[in-house]
C-alpha cells in the first residue's frame, strides 16, 4: 500500500484552477520528484497535502486514512513534515533555536513545561551537523544565506521525526558541492526509512536522486515514471518548452 | 401592515447604505488582502470634504459630488494604496491591522483638526420632499436615491469584475497574487484601481449617510462595523453575498426597533445587532487556512537577562518612590494612570509583541477587571487575583468562537466583543448600571494598607515590575520561543505540529488576565470608575501607542503607558492642535507598524551604538564566537 | 423640604420667600403631593417679580447694562440693596467682620483662589466651557467692582479641564485640594470622579448642576441645580396634564443611552407617571444608532401625541429631522435645556418650530439685571462667547460663593463655607432662576416653559416660574 495518495484533487482560486484533478501515489521509503513549470500547482499540491490549503474537491489519503479534513498540526503528528519554497524560518530566532522550537513543539505540552534544556542541546547540534550548517547555530535565521535557511528548514522538519518529508525546492541557493552533499543526505534519509517528496528545478539532482518522478502541468499530472522514462517523454518536453497550445 | 412596510423600507434604505460601504471594503480587501479598518473613517473625512465644497465653499451639489467621487477620493485611495498600505498584503495580518487602525485614528485627528467641532448641517438630496405611498407610509427622495445608487454601484461593480480584463485580474488576485503575476497581470495596478474605487465607495456611503447621521467624527467612523458584518457574510470576498448581508442587516435592525421590546434588560440588544450578526457569521465561517508567506524576523528588541531586568526594575521602583515624595497628589494620579496603561500594554507585549495577534479590546478586558474588582469588594491581593482570573476567562471566551479562524477574524471578533461590552454588558445592572460609577477601595497587601495615593502608586509600580519580570521570563523560556516562532510563521509551527488554536486561547486568556490586573489596580487608584474609562476607542489608541513605542519590549510598554496618559493631557493643554496629535500618532503607527519593535528599540540601538563607540575594546573582546565553539565541541563529542 | 430652613429668607427678596413658602406648601411630605396643592400656575414667582425682569426693572436694567457700575454699589460688601441693583451681588448681605481671618489652602494675604473644573475637551469639545467662562466673568466683575474684595482679598480663578472623563475630575479635584480654596461653578458629566477626593480634603464644591448620585452623596459637594436622590420637578408634567390632557395620555419617552442618561430617564419617567402621564412607548436610543426612522414609525403607529426626548442638542435635531422625514408631528415635542444652545436653532431650522423646552433658569434674552450683568461681563472676559444655560447656573454659583464668604467674614474657612452652603436653600441667584434647594440638595421645584417661534425661543405660558414641588422618581 502506498504511503500517500493524492486522489483527484481540485483547487480553484477565484477563476483560476491551480490543481485540476491531480492524482498520484507515493511508496514508502522512496524519493519522489514532483516537477513541472512555474505555476503548475506544485506548491499548491504541497499545501493541500500538509493541510494548509483545503482542496475544492478530492481527497488526501495517508497510510490508508483519509486526512483531507484533518488540521495541519494533526497531520504533522501523523508524520508529515515539510520545508517551504518561500522561506518560513523563524527569523527572530537563532538557527539553533529554530530547531529547539521544533523539538519543543514535537514534545508537546511536556516539552513546553520542561524546565531544563537537558539533552536538547546535543540533539540540536547533531541535527545541524547532519544538514551541514552547525557553524551558523548562533546566528539569527533571517541573516543567514538562503541556502542555509533551506537546510535549516530541513533540520527543523527532521526534528519532528517525519515519515513523509515534503521538500519545496530545497537545493536553490546551494552551490554545486553543497547540492551534491545534499543529494547524498537525501538518499541517507530514504535508507533510514523516510519517504521524500521533492519539488525541484535542478534536473540533475532530480534525475540522480529520485526513484520516481511525477510531472505536473496546469494542475494535472501529465507524465510519470522513472527518471529515464520521464526524460524521454515528449509531453514533458513540450511542457518545459512552454508550448501550451500543443500540450493541451 | 403600513408599519411593516415602513420598517421594511427604512431597512432597505439602511441596507443600501451599508451595501455601498461594504462593497468598497470587499473590493480593497479581496484585491490586496488588506482589511481596511479605516474604511468608515475614510467615508467620514470625505463627507466633510463634500460638505466643505458644497456648503462652505458654495459649489453646486452635483459638481461637489463629482469632484469628490471622481477626483479627490480616488486620488486619496491611490495614495493610501501606494504609500500607506503598500505591500501590506504580504505582511502579517497584525501589521496591516495596526497600520489601518493608525489611518483610522489619524483621519479622525485630521477631521477634527481641519473641521473644528461645530454644528454643521448637510441637507439631504432634494431637500425634505416626501413621497407618500398610501396613507401612512412616507419615504424621502434621499432614501430613494440611496437605494438607486446602491443598485447602480452593484451593476457597475458587476460589469467591472465580470466583463473587463482588469476585473478578472482583480478576482484572480483574491487568493493568489503570485498566480496573477504569472498570468501577466499587474498586481500593483490592480491594487491601485481597487483602492481608488473602494475609497470612492466609502466616500459615497459617507456622503449619503451624512444627512441622517450628521457630520459626526465618530458616528460615521464606527458605522462601518455594520459594513464589516455585512461583508463578512461574503467572507470578505463575495460581493453578491455582501449585498445580501447588508440588506439583511439593515432590515433586521429596522424590525428590531419595530418589534423588539424597547425598554427593559434586552433593550440594549437592538444596538448590538450588527455586532451579534458579525459574531454569528464568524462562528459559522469554515476553517480558515493558515497564512503562508515570507515573513522575516520581526522581533529584534533585545531580551534582557533576568538579572539585568531586575536591576532596572529596582531602578524604576526607586524612581517611583522618589516621585511619590516629590509630586503633588494630582500629578501622582497621573503617574498611577500611566502605570495602569503600562500594565495594559504589557498585556499587548505578550499578545501582539510575542504572539503576533492583534486585539482591539484590551481596555475592555481592563474594564472587566475593574468591574470584577469593584463588585467583589475584596480589596486585597485575592480580589485582584480573582478580578484577573475573571478577565482571563472572558479573554478565553472571546478567542474560542473564532478558534478555527485566522488573525484577522480574531481581531474583528475582539472589536465586536468590545462593542458588545460597551453597549450591552458594561451598562447592565450588574456593572455600571445606567451609567452610574462603581466605587472601589484600594487594596491592601497582607494586611498592609496603601491608602495614600503615594504609597498606592508605589504599589502599582511594584505590580508593573512583577508583571514585567513575568513577561520577560516567559520570553526567555520555551513558551516565549514558541510564541515568537508562531509570530514569525504560523504555517511553519503548524506543520511542526503545534495546535495554534489552543495556544491562541491561552495567550488571549493570559493577556486579558494582565489587562484585568491593570483594571483592578486602576479602580483602586480612582476610587470610582465609569464605563467611559474603558470604551472601545481607547483600545485603538492604546494599540497604536504600544506599536509606536514598541510592542516587543517592556521598555516600550512603559514609555507607551506614559505617553498614553499624557495624550489627553496634552490635548487639553493645547486644544488648537488636539487633532494634530492624533494625526501624529496615526502617522507614527503607519510608519512603525511594519517594525513592531518601535521607538524603544531605536533607543536600545542608539544606546548600544554609544556603548560600541565608547568602549570599542570591550565590544571587540566580547566572545561572540565562544558559545558557538562550545556547541561545536559538543557536537564533536557525539 | 424635610426641614424648613429659614436662612435663605434673609438674603432674598420677599417674593422669593413667598416662592419658598409655596414650595414648602407643596412639600410637607417628601415625594408626590396631590396636584391640588400645587401653586396656582399663574402665581408670579421670583425673578420676574423681583422688580427685575419684566417690568420697569428690566428696562432700567437695560440702562444698567452699564449695570456693572450700577451694581458695583450693590456688589460691594456693604449691602447696598439699591434699586435695580437689588438683584445683584450682596444686596442685603451683611459683610461680617473680618476679624480673625486666617489664610489657608488657596488663601493668601492678597488673593482667594477658586477653581473651576469643567468638561472642555473630549468627545464634545467645549461642551461646558460656558460654565467656566461665567465664573471667570463673575470673578472679573467682582474684582473690578469690589476694591476691598473679601476681607481685602481679590478673587483669582484657576481653570481646569476635566476632559469629559472621570479621571480628569479626580485629578482636578486633587489639584484644587492643593491650590484652591473652593471649587465653584464647575460642570462635568462625570462629576462622580471628584466626589471622593473633594470630600476627603473638605473642598467646598459648588457646581452649576449636580449630575451623578455619587456627587450627590458627597458631603462637601453641592449644585446650584441639585439632582436630589432621584428627584424631578412635578411641574414639567403637571403643566401638560393641565393644558393638554389628551396628549399626556398618549405620551412617549425617548432618550439617548449615554452616560447617566438612563438613570435620569428612569427618574423622569417615574415622576411623569406619578403626575399622570401615560407613557405608551419608552425607548433608549443607542448613541451609534443613526436611523431614527423606525422609532418615529413606532410613535406614529402608537398614535403618540406627546414626545419627550433627552439627548444633546445635535441628536435632538436629528430626532426632529426624522420626524419631519416621516411626516409626523406630535402635539407636544418636549425637550430639556440641553437644546438651549444656538446650534439647535441654527442647525434645526424649520424642524425646531413649535417644540417645547422646560427650563429651571431665566431666559438669556430676559432683561433681568443679573442676566445683563452676566452677559456684559461674559462679553468682557470672552468676547464673542454666547451666554449658555450652564453659564447662568455657574454665575449663580459664584454669586452664592461671594455672598456666603462675605457673610462669614473672618470665619471664612473651607469647613465653615461648606456649612454655609448647607443652609443655602431657596437661592435664586439674584433672579437668574427659581428658588433652588442648594443646601438640602433637592430637585428644583420651579420651572418655566419656552417654545420656538419664528426661529427664536419665546416664553410659553408666560415668563413666570411655576412651582409644583418635586417627586422622587426612584
Amino acid at each position: 500500500m502506498s504511503l500517500l495518495r493524492v486522489d483527484d484533487v481540485v483547487v480553484q482560486f477565484g477563476g483560476v484552477t491551480a490543481l485540476n484533478h491531480a492524482r498520484f501515489e507515493i511508496e514508502a521509503g522512496t524519493v519522489t520528484g514532483l516537477i513541472g513549470p512555474n505555476g503548475a500547482g506544485k506548491t499548491t499540491c504541497f499545501n493541500v497535502i500538509t493541510g494548509l490549503q483545503p482542496p475544492t474537491s478530492g481527497r488526501i489519503v495517508l497510510d490508508g486514512h483519509d486526512v483531507t479534513r484533518m488540521p495541519v498540526h494533526r497531520r504533522s503528528r501523523k508524520g508529515i513534515g515539510r520545508t517551504f519554497q518561500r522561506l518560513e524560518a523563524f527569523g527572530s530566532l537563532t538557527v539553533a533555536d529554530n530547531v529547539r522550537v521544533a523539538l519543543d513543539i514535537h514534545d508537546g505540552l511536556k516539552g513546553l513545561l520542561r524546565l531544563v534544556n537537558g539533552s536538547a542541546d546535543l540533539e540540536i547540534a547533531a541535527l545541524l551537523q547532519r544538514v551541514g550548517i552547525l557553524e551558523y547555530a548562533d546566528e539569527r535565521a533571517d541573516s543567514v544565506p538562503t541556502g542555509v535557511a533551506r537546510l535549516l528548514e530541513l533540520a527543523r522538519a527532521l526534528a519532528c521525526d517525519p515519515r513523509l518529508l515534503l521538500l519545496d525546492e530545497p537545493s536553490s541557493g546551494l552551490d554545486e558541492a553543497e547540492t551534491k552533499a545534499f543529494g547524498v543526505l537525501l538518499r541517507e534519509l530514504a535508507t533510514e526509512g523516510r519517504t521524500i517528496l521533492m519539488v525541484e528545478h535542478d534536473m540533475d539532482l532530480v534525475m540522480s536522486v529520485c526513484d520516481h518522478i511525477y510531472v505536473l502541468d496546469f494542475g494535472a499530472v501529465i507524465a510519470q515514471g522513472t527518471p529515464a522514462e520521464v526524460r524521454n517523454d515528449p509531453l514533458v518536453r513540450l511542457a518545459y518548452l512552454g508550448d501550451v497550445e500543443v500540450a493541451q | 401592515m403600513d408599519a411593516f412596510i415602513s420598517y421594511t423600507l427604512i431597512g432597505i434604505f439602511t441596507g443600501a447604505a451599508y451595501a455601498i460601504a461594504a462593497s468598497g471594503l470587499v473590493l480593497t480587501y479581496s484585491t490586496t488582502r488588506v482589511f481596511n479598518i479605516a474604511h468608515g473613517a475614510v467615508g467620514m473625512v470625505f463627507a466633510f470634504v463634500y460638505w466643505d465644497f458644497s456648503q462652505r465653499q458654495g459649489m453646486p451639489e452635483w459638481l461637489a459630488l463629482i469632484v469628490v467621487l471622481i477626483l479627490v477620493a480616488p486620488a486619496a485611495g491611490v495614495f493610501m494604496q501606494r504609500v500607506l498600505v503598500r505591500d501590506l498584503g504580504n505582511a502579517p495580518v497584525g501589521v496591516s491591522l495596526v497600520v489601518t487602525v493608525g489611518i483610522l485614528v489619524g483621519l479622525i485627528g485630521l477631521a477634527t483638526q481641519v473641521w473644528k467641532p461645530a454644528g454643521r448641517s448637510a441637507p439631504p438630496f432634494f431637500g425634505q420632499h416626501l413621497i407618500k405611498l398610501g396613507d401612512n407610509v412616507v419615504i424621502t427622495w434621499h432614501q430613494v436615491i440611496t437605494v438607486i445608487l446602491s443598485g447602480v454601484v452593484a451593476g457597475l461593480l458587476y460589469l467591472l469584475l465580470a466583463k473587463t480584463r482588469v476585473g478578472t485580474a482583480m478576482r484572480a488576485s483574491v487568493d493568489n497574487p503570485d498566480l496573477l503575476k504569472l498570468y501577466g497581470g499587474r498586481p500593483q495596478l490592480v491594487a491601485s484601481l481597487a483602492w481608488a474605487v473602494g475609497t470612492s465607495l466609502a466616500a459615497l456611503a459617507g456622503i449619503l449617510l451624512t444627512p441622517v447621521i450628521g457630520l459626526q467624527y465618530y458616528d460615521l467612523t464606527l458605522l462601518v462595523i455594520s459594513a464589516y458584518s455585512a461583508a463578512m457574510l461574503g467572507k470578505l470576498t463575495s460581493l453578491p453575498m455582501t449585498y445580501v448581508g447588508a440588506m439583511g442587516l439593515g432590515i433586521l435592525q429596522s424590525y428590531a426597533i419595530g418589534y423588539l421590546p424597547s425598554a427593559g434588560d434586552i433593550a440594549g440588544l437592538r444596538a448590538v445587532i450588527p455586532t451579534l450578526f458579525l459574531f454569528a457569521i464568524l462562528i459559522l465561517l469554515p476553517q480558515a487556512p493558515l497564512r503562508i508567506g515570507q515573513v522575516k524576523g520581526l522581533v529584534s528588541a533585545p531580551v534582557p537577562s533576568l538579572k539585568k531586568a531586575a536591576s532596572w526594575a529596582g531602578g524604576l521602583l526607586v524612581f517611583v518612590a522618589l516621585l511619590t515624595k516629590g509630586l503633588s497628589e494630582s500629578d501622582l494620579l497621573l503617574v498611577g494612570t500611566a502605570l495602569t496603561y503600562a500594565i495594559v500594554m504589557l498585556s499587548l507585549v505578550l499578545l501582539t509583541g510575542f504572539g503576533g495577534f492583534v486585539s482591539l479590546a484590551q481596555f475592555t478586558f481592563a474594564g472587566v477587571g475593574a468591574v470584577a474588582y469593584s463588585k467583589l469588594d475584596q480589596p486585597d491581593l485575592l480580589g485582584v487575583l480573582l478580578a484577573s482570573l475573571i478577565a482571563a476567562a472572558v479573554g478565553a471566551l472571546v478567542a474560542i468562537p473564532v478558534l478555527r479562524l485566522t488573525g484577522l477574524y480574531l481581531a474583528l471578533a475582539t472589536l465586536a466583543f468590545a462593542q458588545l461590552m460597551d453597549k450591552l454588558v458594561f451598562g447592565a445592572s450588574f456593572a455600571y448600571k445606567e451609567g452610574a460609577p462603581l466605587t472601589a477601595k484600594r487594596m491592601s497587601v497582607l494586611g498592609i494598607e496603601f491608602n495614600s495615593t503615594g504609597s498606592y502608586v508605589f504599589l502599582m509600580a511594584l505590580c508593573f515590575v512583577v508583571v514585567a519580570l513575568l513577561v520577560i521570563a516567559v520570553r526567555r523560556g520555551r513558551v516565549g520561543r514558541v510564541l515568537i516562532a508562531m509570530r514569525d510563521s504560523q504555517a511553519a509551527v503548524g506543520t511542526l505540529g503545534l495546535d495554534l488554536r489552543w495556544v491562541r486561547v491561552g495567550l488571549f486568556a493570559a493577556s486579558a488576565g494582565i489587562a484585568g490586573v491593570a483594571g483592578a489596580l486602576f479602580a483602586g487608584l480612582r476610587g470610582t470608575t465609569v464605563a467611559m474609562d474603558f470604551i472601545f476607542f481607547q483600545s485603538l489608541v492604546l494599540l497604536l501607542m504600544a506599536v509606536v513605542w514598541g510592542v516587543t519590549s517592556v521598555t516600550g510598554a512603559l514609555l507607551g503607558g506614559a505617553f498614553l496618559m499624557y495624550l489627553p493631557v496634552a490635548q487639553s493643554d493645547h486644544p488648537s492642535i488636539a487633532g494634530l496629535l492624533f494625526v501624529l500618532l496615526g502617522v507614527g503607527a503607519v510608519i512603525l507598524g511594519r517594525e513592531p519593535n518601535g521607538l524603544a528599540n531605536k533607543l536600545f540601538q542608539s544606546s548600544r551604538w554609544v556603548i560600541d563607540k565608547v568602549t570599542p575594546q570591550v565590544a571587540k573582546r566580547l566572545p561572540a564566537g565562544a558559545h558557538k565553539e562550545g556547541v561545536r565541541d559538543v557536537a564533536a563529542t557525539r | 423640604m424635610i426641614t424648613v430652613t429659614a436662612c435663605g429668607s434673609a438674603l432674598e427678596p420677599n417674593e422669593v420667600l413667598a416662592a419658598n413658602d409655596a414650595v414648602r406648601g407643596v412639600g410637607g411630605t417628601t415625594t408626590t403631593t396631590p396636584g391640588a396643592v400645587v401653586t396656582d400656575p399663574g402665581s408670579p414667582l421670583t425673578p420676574g417679580a423681583t422688580g427685575g425682569p419684566k417690568a420697569g426693572g428690566g428696562k432700567k436694567g437695560g440702562g444698567a447694562t452699564g449695570a456693572g457700575t450700577g451694581s458695583s454699589a450693590g456688589g460691594g460688601s456693604t449691602g447696598g440693596g439699591s434699586t435695580g441693583g437689588g438683584a445683584t451681588t450682596g444686596s442685603g448681605v451683611k459683610a461680617a467682620s473680618c476679624n480673625g481671618f486666617q489664610n489657608g489652602p488657596g488663601i493668601t494675604d492678597s488673593t482667594i483662589r477658586l477653581g473651576n473644573a469643567s468638561d472642555i475637551s473630549g468627545p464634545l469639545p467645549g461642551v461646558f466651557e460656558g460654565a467656566q467662562q461665567a465664573v471667570k466673568a463673575y470673578v472679573a466683575y467682582f474684582n473690578a467692582t469690589n476694591p476691598s474684595g473679601i476681607c481685602g482679598r481679590k478673587l483669582a480663578l484657576d481653570m481646569y479641564d476635566t476632559r469629559t472623563d472621570n479621571g480628569g475630575n479626580q485629578a482636578a479635584a486633587a489639584k484644587m485640594c492643593e491650590t484652591d480654596f473652593a471649587d465653584i461653578g464647575s460642570m462635568s458629566i462625570f462629576d462622580s470622579g471628584l466626589a471622593a477626593t473633594a470630600q476627603q480634603c473638605g473642598l467646598p464644591t459648588l457646581h452649576s448642576a449636580a449630575v451623578t448620585a455619587t456627587f450627590n452623596s458627597c458631603s462637601t459637594c453641592f449644585g446650584v441645580n441639585a439632582s436630589g436622590d432621584g428627584e424631578f420637578p412635578n411641574e414639567v408634567y403637571d403643566f401638560w396634564v393641565r393644558n393638554n390632557k389628551d396628549a399626556t395620555q398618549h405620551a412617549a419617552f425617548l432618550y439617548l443611552n449615554q452616560g447617566a442618561a438612563a438613570e435620569n430617564a428612569r427618574v423622569q419617567q417615574a415622576v411623569g407617571a406619578k403626575r399622570g402621564i401615560k407613557w405608551e412607548y419608552i425607548a433608549a436610543i443607542d448613541v451609534a444608532e443613526f436611523n431614527y426612522g423606525p422609532y418615529i414609525q413606532q410613535l406614529k403607529d402608537k398614535g403618540i401625541k406627546m414626545v419627550q426626548f433627552i439627548g444633546g442638542w445635535a441628536h435632538s435635531v436629528r430626532f426632529l429631522q426624522a420626524q419631519q422625514a416621516a411626516n409626523y408631528k406630535p402635539a407636544v415635542n418636549l425637550f430639556d435645556p440641553s437644546v438651549y444652545e444656538p446650534g439647535f436653532l441654527s442647525q434645526g431650522g424649520a424642524v425646531t418650530e413649535g417644540v417645547f423646552m422646560f427650563m429651571q433658569t431665566a431666559a438669556i434674552e430676559d432683561r433681568l439685571p443679573e442676566m445683563l450683568l452676566y452677559r456684559q461681563w461674559l462679553g468682557q472676559v470672552a468676547p464673542g462667547a454666547t451666554p449658555a444655560f450652564f453659564g447662568i447656573l455657574a454665575w449663580s454659583a459664584a454669586k452664592l460663593f461671594v455672598e456666603k464668604s462675605l457673610a462669614l467674614g473672618g470665619n471664612l474657612s473651607r469647613a465653615n463655607l461648606v456649612k454655609a452652603f448647607k443652609t443655602a436653600d431657596g437661592w435664586t441667584g439674584g433672579g437668574l432662576h427659581g428658588p433652588m434647594s442648594v443646601g438640602s440638595k433637592h430637585s428644583p421645584s420651579c420651572i418655566r416653559y419656552a417654545t420656538v417661534k419664528d426661529g427664536r425661543w419665546v416664553p410659553y405660558g408666560g415668563a413666570k416660574y411655576r412651582c409644583g414641588g418635586y417627586s422622587k422618581g426612584s
